[in-house]
C-alpha cells in the first residue's frame, strides 16, 4: 500500500505575509516610486530600443493589459526625449511650378510660427501696396501714354496710306465694318458710278489696277496691326512688372533678409515676388459682376492665398524631442490627409487644407500605438509599415491608394521621417505577426516583455508596499496600514492563483484600493485596513455571484445532485470552475462510469454529444491507454465503458477531471465504492501520474461551500494534485475550517493514492508473477477485466449472442 | 442768331452708331424741354463706292476682302435704322414730347448743317470713339472768342451740373464771360485741344456753332460733340 495522504496543514493552504518584513504603519510614510513593479526584462529592451538610433528598432511592448506597459513607456521615453534635441518644424508652402504638388519646408524649431506670421505681414502689406500702387496719377498717366502712342501710330500709317490713295486720285472711305477705296473726282468728290463708266476703258482699267493695289497694301498694314498691338499689351505688361516691382520689392528684401540663412525661405520668397509681378492684374481693381455672388473669392484674394504658410508641425512650445501617443490610429491619423471644402457643387483644396498626422508630431521623436487598434483600422498597419520602410511621410487619401477616386488629388513633398515606434498589446498578437507578417520582424526587432507576475520576497514586498502608496496618493485615497498592504499582497497572490508570486496586474489592484477606500471612509477611518480590503473584496464577490448561489442552491435543495457523504461504485465528485467575465467560482459535478464487457472502447458521453472539447476528449484518451497499459498488456482489453459529467448541459473543456474519471472507472471495474466526502480534481497522464490544474483555490473553496451548506463533517474535503499545493491561497473560512478539522485537503501525486484514498483499500503493486494481489484495488480491477475478456472469448465463439452484442454496443 | 431753340438734333453717322450721342442729345433735350431729332446720315460716297464692280471692302479686323455691293450696303443700313429706332424706343420715356426720326443721304457733317435750324443744338456722334481710362470723363467746351460762346459755356454747365459731369473749359481766349470758370480753363489751340481731348478723355464736347473749330471737331473728337 502507498503511504496514504494526510490533509495539509493549514499553513499550507493560505501563504501570509510576515509582518516584520514591514516596518512603516501606514503607507503615507514612503515615497513615491514609478508604478511599475519589477520588469527588469522589459525595461531594459526599453531603454535599448529608445537609446538605439538605428530605424529597424521599432518596438513591441508586450504582456498582459494593466500590468504598467504604457506608465513604463511613458516614463522611460519620457526621460529620453528630454536629452535630444528638439526637431525642426515643418511647413507646406505653393509650388508655384506645379501648384498639384506642394512643397515641404523644413525650419528651425520656433521659426515656422515667425515665418508665418511674417507672411501675413506681407500680405497685408501687399492687399494696400500694390493697388495703391496703380491708382496713382502718374501710372494712369503712362498707360494713357503706351495708348495714345499706339492709337497714333495705327492712326497715322492709315492717314499716310489715305494719303497715298489721294495722291492717285483714291479716296480711303471708313465702312461700318472696315475700308474701302474709291475714285475720287477732279472737284475731290468719290466719283458716282454713271461718272466712272463715261470715263475711258483705258482710264477704268487703271483706277482698277490702283483700288487693287492699294487695296493689297491696307491689308498687308491691317495686318501689321495685331503685332504692333501685341507689342503695346508687352509694354503695358513690362510697365506693371516695374510698377509692381517698385511697390513690393522692398517688402520682400526685408523678408529674405532676415531669413538669409534659410535658402529654402529665400527662394520662395523669390518665388512669390516673381508670381506677383506675372500675375499683377490679379490684384488690379475688376469690375463689379452684374450678378455679385458673394461666395466667390477676388482674384487677388486667390492669389494672396497662395502666399501663405501652413505651418504643419509647430515646436515652438517644444523642449526635446516630442512623445506622441495616438489613441485613434487610423491612416488619417498617422498620415494625414488632406481636407477640402465645397464651392458652388465641387470640391476644391489645396496646400493649406494639408493636416499633420501622428507621424508627422513624432517625427524626431517617438510614437507609442496600441498594436491592436492599428491592426483594426483598414489599411492603418500597411500604411505605418510601408512608411517606416520608405523612411518617409508621403500624404496620400485612402481614396486614392485604393484607386477610389479619380480626381486630381494634391501630392505634398513626402517629409523625411525619423522616429522611434512603440507598439503596444498582448503576447498573442506579437507571435501571430511575428509568424504572419515577415515584414515585422524586420520592423519591430525590439520585444519588451512585460510579467505578469512577481516572485513573493521581501524586496517586491517592500516594492509593492511603496507602489501601493503612490497609487493611493496619485488617486487621492487614504493610505494604507500595514494589514491593509500584507492583505492586498496576498490578494494579489491569490489573483495570480500562486502563493509564492504577486500579479503585476496594477489595474485591477487599483481598482481594490478604490473600493477599499469607500469602505474605510464609511466606517470613519483615516487609514484602510485589513478589513476594509476584504470588505471591498467580500462586495465584489457579492455583486457577481448571483449564479453560484443558485448553483448551490440548487444542490443543497437536490436539484442538482451531489452528494458530500457515504459511498458508491462508480460515482465521484468531480470539480469544475465556471467563468463569468472577471468573477470564478469552483463547483461539484458528479462524475458517473459504468462498465461491462466490450472491445475496449471508452466512451466519452461529453465528445459524443459534442459537448466535450479537445483537451478534454484527449484527458479521457489518455486515462483510457493508462488502462491499456496497465490491465491489457498481456490480453486484450476487453471493456466497454462510459463516462459523463452528470447533469451538464453545457460545453465542458479541459483534462482537470481525468483523475476522477479514472477513479470513478477503476471502482466500477473493481466493484469498490468511491468515498462521495471527498472531491477530486487533478490530470493523470498515461502513467498514472497526477498532473497540476487550474483553478485549485476556486475548486476547492466550490466543494467546501456545498459541504458547509449541507454539514461539515470533519472527513469532508477535497483531494489536489501535489503540484497545486504552491498555488493555495484558500479563503479564511477554509483555512479556519481546515484548522478546526473540518475539512481537509489532500495531495496526491499519482493516481493509486487516490484510489486508495478514495477507496480506503490499499491500490497493490505488480508482484513478481505479474499479477496484482487479489485483494487490491489493482488487483480486483484486473480480474474483473480477465472475466471480461474470458466472458468475450466464449461469446465470440457464438454468432447469434456476437450479434445481439454488437446491436446492443451500437 | 436768337434764342429760340427749337429742337435738339441728334446726327448719327452710319460708319459708326454710337448710342452715346443720342443719350447725351437726350439729357439735352430734358433739360430744355425740346423735342428731340434724330438724324440717320446714309454717307453717299459710300453708296457710290459700292456700285463700283471694282471696290472691295477689306474687314478692319482681319483684313479679309469681301464684296462690297449696294444689296450688302443696304442690309447695313437696315440693320443700324432698326438699332437706332431700338434706343429710340429706349429713350421714349424721358423725353418731354415724341421725337423724329429722319433718313438722310449725303455728307455727314454738311448734310446736318444744311437741315439744322440757327436754335437748333446739334449734337455730333464720333467716328474715333477709344477706350475711356476715366469713369466718367469730364464734359469738355471749347471757348473762343466766336459769337455764342458764351451761351454754349452756359449751356455746357447747366448740362455738367445736372448730369453730374466734371466740367474743362479750354480755348484759345480765356473766358470772359460772367459765369465763373476759374481753375476749369486751358488755354490752348485747336490743334491742342483735339490732343487733349484724346489725353484726358470726354464725355462730350460743347462747341460754337459759329467757330471755325465746329467743322472738324465732329470728325476728330474721340466723343460726341455738341455744336451749339
Amino acid at each position: 500500500m502507498t503511504q496514504q495522504p494526510t490533509p495539509l496543514l493549514p499553513e499550507k493552504l493560505y501563504t501570509a505575509c510576515d509582518p516584520g518584513q514591514f516596518s512603516f504603519q501606514t503607507t503615507a510614510e514612503l515615497p513615491d516610486v514609478p508604478l511599475v513593479l519589477e520588469q527588469r526584462r522589459a525595461l531594459e529592451a526599453l531603454h535599448f530600443g529608445v537609446e538605439m538610433e538605428d530605424p529597424g528598432f521599432n518596438i513591441f511592448v508586450l504582456g498582459p493589459t494593466g500590468v504598467g506597459k504604457l506608465t513604463a513607456i511613458l516614463d522611460v521615453v519620457g526621460q529620453q526625449a528630454k536629452q535630444k534635441p528638439t526637431p525642426k518644424d515643418w511647413c507646406y508652402i505653393h509650388n508655384f511650378q506645379d501648384p498639384v504638388k506642394p512643397k515641404a519646408l523644413a525650419l528651425p524649431a520656433g521659426h515656422g510660427r515667425q515665418l508665418r506670421q511674417d507672411m501675413e505681414d506681407l500680405i497685408e502689406d501687399l492687399r494696400g501696396a500694390i493697388p495703391a500702387a496703380f491708382e496713382g496719377e502718374e501710372y494712369r498717366a503712362r498707360v494713357e501714354e503706351l495708348e495714345q502712342a499706339a492709337r497714333e501710330r495705327e492712326a497715322k500709317a492709315i492717314q499716310e496710306l489715305r494719303e497715298l490713295a489721294r495722291q492717285q486720285g483714291i479716296a480711303l472711305l471708313e465702312t461700318p465694318t472696315g475700308f474701302a477705296f474709291a475714285p475720287l473726282t477732279h472737284e475731290g468728290q468719290v466719283m458716282s458710278p454713271e461718272v466712272f463708266n463715261q470715263l475711258p476703258p483705258e482710264v477704268q482699267k487703271k483706277i482698277e489696277a490702283q483700288v487693287k493695289e492699294l487695296q493689297q497694301q491696307l491689308q498687308k498694314l491691317l495686318r501689321q496691326f495685331p503685332a504692333w498691338r501685341k507689342e503695346t499689351r508687352e509694354k503695358l505688361r513690362q510697365l506693371n512688372r516695374e510698377i509692381t516691382q517698385y511697390a513690393v520689392g522692398h517688402l520682400i528684401d526685408d523678408l529674405k533678409a532676415r531669413y538669409q540663412t534659410i535658402e529654402a525661405v529665400v527662394q520662395f520668397l523669390k518665388a512669390v515676388e516673381q508670381d506677383i509681378i506675372d500675375h499683377v492684374e490679379d490684384f488690379l481693381p475688376q469690375p463689379t459682376p452684374p450678378i455679385p455672388l458673394p461666395f466667390l473669392v477676388s482674384k487677388a484674394e486667390e492669389r494672396l492665398k497662395r502666399y501663405r504658410i501652413n505651418l504643419l508641425v509647430d515646436r515652438s512650445s517644444d523642449e526635446g524631442a516630442p512623445v506622441i501617443h495616438e489613441t485613434l490610429p487610423n491612416h488619417a491619423n498617422l498620415l494625414g490627409r488632406i481636407d477640402y471644402h465645397a464651392l458652388m457643387g465641387t470640391l476644391v483644396t489645396d496646400f493649406s487644407m494639408i493636416k499633420a498626422g501622428a507621424l508627422h508630431k513624432a517625427n524626431g521623436g517617438y510614437l507609442i500605438l496600441d498594436a491592436l487598434k492599428v491592426l483594426t483600422q483598414p489599411h492603418a498597419w500597411d500604411t505605418l509599415k510601408r512608411t517606416l520602410q520608405s523612411e518617409e511621410i508621403k500624404i496620400e487619401s485612402l481614396e486614392k491608394t485604393l484607386s477610389l477616386i479619380s480626381t486630381l488629388p494634391l501630392e505634398p513633398e513626402p517629409i523625411p521621417l525619423n522616429v522611434r515606434v512603440i507598439l503596444t498589446g498582448d503576447r498573442l498578437l506579437y507571435y501571430l505577426l511575428e509568424a504572419l507578417d515577415p515584414e515585422f520582424k524586420d520592423l519591430f526587432k525590439i520585444p519588451a516583455d512585460f510579467e505578469e507576475d512577481l516572485p513573493r520576497t521581501p524586496q517586491t514586498h517592500h516594492l509593492f508596499a511603496r507602489v501601493l502608496a503612490t497609487l493611493a496618493r496619485k488617486e487621492n485615497l487614504l493610505p494604507l496600514d500595514k494589514s491593509a498592504v500584507m492583505k492586498i499582497i496576498e490578494q494579489a497572490a491569490r489573483e495570480i492563483e500562486d502563493a509564492q508570486k504577486i500579479t503585476a496586474h496594477l489595474r485591477t489592484l487599483t481598482d481594490l484600493l478604490k473600493e477599499a477606500d469607500y469602505q474605510a471612509r464609511r466606517h470613519g477611518r483615516q487609514a484602510v485596513t485589513r478589513e476594509d480590503i476584504q470588505a471591498a473584496i467580500d462586495a465584489r464577490i457579492y455583486r457577481s455571484d448571483r449564479l453560484r448561489s443558485k448553483v448551490q442552491e440548487f444542490i443543497e435543495r437536490g436539484t442538482l445532485l451531489i452528494d458530500t457523504e457515504g459511498r458508491q461504485v462508480g460515482q465521484i465528485n468531480g470539480l469544475s470552475v465556471i467563468s463569468l467575465g472577471d468573477f470564478s467560482f469552483g463547483r461539484p459535478t458528479r462524475i458517473t462510469a459504468t462498465t461491462r464487457m466490450g472491445d475496449g472502447k471508452i466512451i466519452d458521453i461529453e465528445r459524443e454529444t459534442e459537448l466535450g472539447g479537445k483537451i478534454h476528449s484527449k484527458g479521457v484518451l489518455i486515462l483510457s491507454h493508462f488502462m491499456a497499459a496497465r490491465y491489457a498488456r498481456v490480453q486484450p482489453l476487453s471493456l466497454a465503458a462510459s463516462l459523463v459529467f452528470e447533469q451538464s448541459y453545457g460545453p465542458v473543456e479541459g483534462d482537470s477531471a481525468s483523475l476522477a474519471e479514472l477513479c470513478a472507472l477503476l471502482s466500477s471495474l473493481a466493484e469498490l465504492p468511491l468515498r462521495q466526502d471527498l472531491a477530486v480534481t487533478g490530470s493523470v497522464n498515461q502513467l498514472g501520474r497526477v498532473q497540476p490544474i487550474g483553478g485549485v483555490n476556486e475548486k476547492i473553496e466550490g466543494f467546501f461551500d456545498i459541504c458547509q451548506r449541507k454539514g461539515l463533517n470533519g472527513s469532508q474535503g477535497v483531494v489536489i494534485p501535489k503540484a497545486n499545493v504552491q498555488h493555495l491561497m484558500l479563503r479564511q473560512d477554509v483555512v479556519e475550517a481546515a484548522k478546526a478539522g473540518q475539512f481537509n485537503v489532500y495531495s496526491v501525486t499519482t493516481v493509486d493514492q487516490a484510489l486508495e484514498l478514495l477507496m480506503d483499500s490499499p491500490a497493490g503493486s505488480r508482484q513478481e508473477d505479474g499479477a496484482f494481489p487479489e485483494d487490491t484495488i489493482n488487483g480486483r480491477v484486473e480480474r474483473q477485466l480477465q472475466k471480461f475478456a474470458e466472458l468475450k472469448k466464449r461469446f465470440a465463439s457464438s454468432p447469434k449472442d456476437n450479434a445481439a452484442n454488437k446491436d446492443h454496443d451500437e | 442768331m436768337t434764342n429760340n431753340s427749337s429742337r435738339v438734333l441728334v446726327a448719327l453717322n452710319s460708319l459708326r452708331l454710337r448710342r452715346r450721342a443720342l443719350e447725351i442729345g437726350a439729357h439735352l433735350a430734358v433739360q430744355k424741354h425740346l423735342p428731340l431729332t434724330t438724324l440717320f446720315i446714309e454717307n453717299v460716297e459710300l453708296r457710290y463706292a459700292s456700285q463700283l464692280p471694282f471696290v472691295q471692302e477689306i474687314d478692319r479686323l482681319s483684313g479679309a476682302l469681301t464684296t462690297f455691293e449696294p444689296p450688302r450696303l443696304e442690309r447695313l443700313h437696315r440693320l443700324q435704322i432698326r438699332q437706332v429706332r431700338q434706343w429710340l424706343a429706349d429713350l421714349q420715356s424721358q423725353l418731354p414730347s415724341p421725337g423724329d426720326f429722319q433718313i438722310v443721304q449725303g455728307n455727314y457733317t454738311e448734310s446736318v448743317m444744311e437741315i439744322a435750324g440757327e436754335g437748333d443744338f446739334l449734337v455730333f456722334s464720333t467716328v474715333h470713339e477709344w477706350a475711356v481710362i476715366h469713369q466718367r470723363p469730364p464734359l469738355w467746351v471749347w471757348f473762343d472768342d466766336s459769337p455764342g460762346a458764351d451761351r454754349t459755356l452756359t449751356l455746357a454747365m447747366e448740362f455738367a451740373s445736372r448730369e453730374n459731369y466734371p466740367l474743362l473749359v479750354a480755348g484759345s481766349h480765356p473766358a470772359k464771360s460772367t459765369t465763373s470758370t476759374e481753375n476749369r480753363f486751358i488755354l490752348t489751340e485747336p490743334d491742342g485741344f483735339i490732343d487733349l481731348l484724346n489725353k484726358q478723355g470726354c464725355s462730350a464736347v460743347f462747341c460754337p456753332r459759329s467757330s471755325p473749330l465746329a467743322k472738324q471737331l465732329p470728325m476728330l473728337a474721340p466723343c460726341p460733340v455738341l455744336l451749339v
